[in-house]
């Protein structure tokens, strides 16, 4: 009989089936097959991780299905696996989907393995058989689902294909009162210690498996003795770290046991799973040849990142962002003889029209750009093309203390920092994800463009393109430097132990590409959207108040404000109000940096044309434009950034952190610029 | 797996993974997991050759590559002899 997932939805849930896999099982693929579109994203609580629930509804039951991060384990050497481990063993999943790549078979199994030894109700979905049959690999799934004792079911995940038999065998689980035995066999002595373990924690309230709890005592997990000796603690069983010790001789048997699981995969291979004598040469090994050369690796990287740019830009800012903003003003413009029509207020046309229309306006400019870019990326990262950049860049990163696969957040942010600070969830450890959000903002984001063009406009007209080009080299520079600083300092000792995996190319699906792209605006139209539009009501309504004032004068709020914070930018040679206003004014977001130059220097709100430009001649030197350049390349990112950084880290420390830290590094650049320069007598 | 490991690369001195995978009759991502496993539990550690690598050029298979580029290799720790000569490290309690 054929199961069918019904997509209607249904009230009452009938369990949950939680999702665990190695990274590149094609375990997200699977989960977009399994829920279709009824899937939320979020974050584990506390840390920086993503979590993915969805549902779906089999023979009118509707169950929820909880996607784990990819560990290669279920230790306690990153967030992820902490993550995934704590719900497997407490959370509330019935049974678990133990997705497997089934050309890496061997590897996998070892998660499965520790999956086994909690004794909990698995199935093993053997993903991308076709690949393997590709490889000329001979899979046996009821040989190995009789030497692992949970079923095995194959899958091509990407084509649908083996999913329902899966929802089938796991529903058949939860519905099963089914005692799963540890098949792993241990030396001997290893044995006895649990034993003996286990017998001590029988008087304990422990919420984990006893056996698995003493198991992992004597693997030696510090996190579980900790526990475990609270919960002795409270059972009456005083010192239990002293009763273990006791027990034998406090050696570790952490390598016997992770041994005998290794033992124990090699052994369910064996005649199970039969590889060529001679590897099969496949399309994949023949492209990777030329992207993962030594020399052509990063050239070919770059060339592929500048047609992503060029059509970024291309279409998602000159030819979609147009259009947006026109659909904008033509709504404002509407909402405007509308009010007028009926007889509104001065102020409430005036706050429409310039502050709510203007507002929303910056944020649906950005959202074509973020479209494009990321339905790009997402092709890239749907057809296994991203796996291999990281590994071209894999050795500088490791030499900065990060990995290669932060070098791909880095390259979002060029697009956008916002993208590029949420796509470090991708990084295996915690140490990686914070450097690479840190020094995220110094990747020039394309809302910067525009300023630099003005003012390239105003006094380098010839030397544009060298100028633009080493404006974009210094954020990186700098990014790198600070990267190795962090590294030093804030998350030393934190190392990380990457293993460098390439999944086999693969024709994107629409429906992953698409949904990556949706996913993304959707967040960031949530996230930015309502920060941009509410901090820029505010600053119109620091400008045009106290109403006695003249709008955008030095008599309005903002005024006053910007010529309070004025003289700390003087070393720096920009000192007037207008000045430091716009660069506070770029903080809800950059653009509004040219925005503002042009509202308070050329009289009017101006974004490009001669007009700002002759106003910018007027105010600033060469000189003091080089350091206003350099100080909007790095000085504190824009709130919707910022914003991103809080709920990407769950904490306010980090952001403001960053925005202190930017803020200081761009100040100090600008002035050494201006003061140097003034020295060598530039002006 | 993991104790094969170190007292293959204990008896050689150095070994390639691919020599690791034959002799040991399992797949070389297997081994890759394996020396991870070994590396962060300080059974192993990597060395890196240049200016501070530790071994003696003379007779290092690697002597003349590794003035052009940088070679990692691993060598088995105090902690791995202890433990291939029977003595077991303590738990950290």
């Amino acid at each position: 009989m054929k199961a069918t997932v019904h997509k209607e939805a249904v009230r009452v849930r009938s369990g949950t089936i939680a999702l665990v896999g190695n990274p590149n099982s094609g375990k997200t693929t699977f989960f977009n097959a399994l829920t279709g579109s009824n899937q939320h994203v979020g974050n584990w609580p506390g840390v920086t991780v993503e979590k993915k629930v969805g549902s779906f509804t089999y023979e009118g039951e509707r169950y929820r299905v909880v996607d784990l991060p990819g560990t290669y384990s279920l230790g306690a050497f990153s967030e992820d696996e902490v993550v995934a481990r704590q719900f497997v063993l407490t959370g509330d999943a019935d049974v678990i989907i133990d997705v497997v790549d089934a050309s890496n078979i061997e590897r996998n199994l070892y998660l499965a393995t520790q999956l086994l030894e909690m004794g909990k109700k698995v199935v093993i979905a053997l993903n991308m058989v076709d690949e393997a049959a590709r490889r000329k690999i001979k899979l046996d799934p009821e040989g190995l689902s009789k030497k692992l004792g949970v079923p095995v079911i194959p899958t091509v995940a990407a084509r649908g294909r083996g999913i329902d038999d899966v929802i089938k065998a796991a529903i058949g689980l939860i519905k099963q009162d089914v005692v799963v035995e540890n098949p792993v066999r241990y030396p001997k002595t290893v044995q006895h210690h649990i034993d003996e373990v286990a017998t001590t924690l029988e008087g304990t309230d422990l919420p984990y498996p006893i056996r698995w709890a003493a198991l992992k005592v004597v693997e030696g997990d510090e996190e579980i003795i900790n526990m475990v000796g609270k919960y002795c603690a409270a059972s009456g069983l005083q010192d239990f770290a002293q009763r273990y010790n006791g027990s034998h001789t406090g050696e570790s048997f952490e390598l016997d046991i992770i041994d005998a699981r290794y033992n124990f995969a090699h052994r369910v291979t064996e005649g199970a799973v039969q590889r060529p004598k001679e590897e099969v040469v496949t399309f994949t090994d023949k492209v990777d040849k030329i992207v993962t050369h030594k020399y052509l690796g990063i050239p070919i990287f770059a060339a592929i990142m500048l047609v992503v740019f060029q059509l970024t830009f291309e279409v998602g800012e000159e030819i979609l962002g147009e259009f947006a903003v026109d659909i904008v003003e033509w709504l404002g413009d509407m909402a405007a003889t509308f009010l007028a029509y009926i007889s509104a207020p001065g102020w409430f046309i005036s706050f429409m029209t310039e502050g709510v229309f203007n507002g929303v306006g910056a944020v649906v400019e950005f959202v074509p750009l973020i479209l494009v870019l990321y339905l790009l990326l997402g092709f890239l990262e749907d057809s296994g093309y991203m796996a291999r950049a990281a590994y071209v860049w894999d050795d500088l990163m490791r030499r900065l203390g990060l990995q290669g696969k932060a070098f791909i957040s880095l390259i979002i942010g060029f697009g956008c920092n916002v993208p590029g600070i949420m796509s470090a969830r991708t990084l295996d450890n915690r140490k990686d994800r914070m450097i690479t959000t840190l020094i995220n903002p110094f990747m020039s984001c394309g809302a910067k463009i525009p300023i630099y063009s003005v003012f390239i406009a105003a006094f380098f007209p010839r030397h544009g393109g060298l100028l633009l080009f080493a404006i974009y080299a210094l954020g990186i520079v700098i990014g790198l430097i600070m990267a190795k600083v962090f590294n030093k300092t804030l998350f030393k000792g934190e190392s990380s132990h990457f293993i460098m995996e390439l999944p086999p190319y693969r024709m994107p699906t629409v429906r992953n590409v698409f949904r990556n792209m949706w996913d993304n605006v959707y967040g960031f139209l949530q996230r930015a959207g309502t920060t941009i539009f509410m901090v820029i009501t505010l600053l119109w309504v620091l400008a045009v108040l106290p109403v006695s004032a003249e709008p955008y004068s030095q008599a309005s709020i903002l005024g006053r404000i910007g010529a309070f914070i004025a003289p700390l930018f003087r070393p720096a040679g920009f000192g007037t109000w207008q000045e430091s206003v716009a660069l506070f004014a770029g903080i809800p977001a950059k653009e509004a940096v040219v925005g503002t130059l042009g509202m308070l220097y050329a009289g009017q709100y101006v974004e490009e044309g001669t007009l700002l430009v002759n106003a910018l001649k007027l105010h600033f030197t060469p000189l003091t434009a080089l350091a206003y350049m350099v100080m909007t390349l790095l000085y504190t990112p824009c709130i919707a950034t910022l914003s991103t950084v809080a709920k990407e880290t769950n904490s306010i420390k980090w952001p403001v952190f960053m925005a202190l830290y930017t803020f200081a590094i761009g100040w100090g650049l600008a002035v050494v610029v201006f003061q140097v320069g003034s020295l060598l007598g530039f002006s | 797996m993991l104790t094969d490991i170190l007292k293959i690369i204990d008896r050689d001195g150095y070994i390639s993974r691919s020599e690791l995978s034959r002799e040991l009759d399992v797949y070389q991502s297997m081994i890759d997991d394996g020396i991870t496993e070994l590396l962060r539990m300080g059974y192993l550690l990597e060395v890196q050759t240049g200016e501070d690598c530790p071994t003696v050029c003379a007779g290092c298979p690697f002597a003349k590559q590794c003035s052009k580029e940088i070679v990692k290799t691993f060598q088995v720790s105090d902690k791995g002899r202890h433990y291939l000569e029977g003595k077991r490290p303590t738990v950290r309690m």
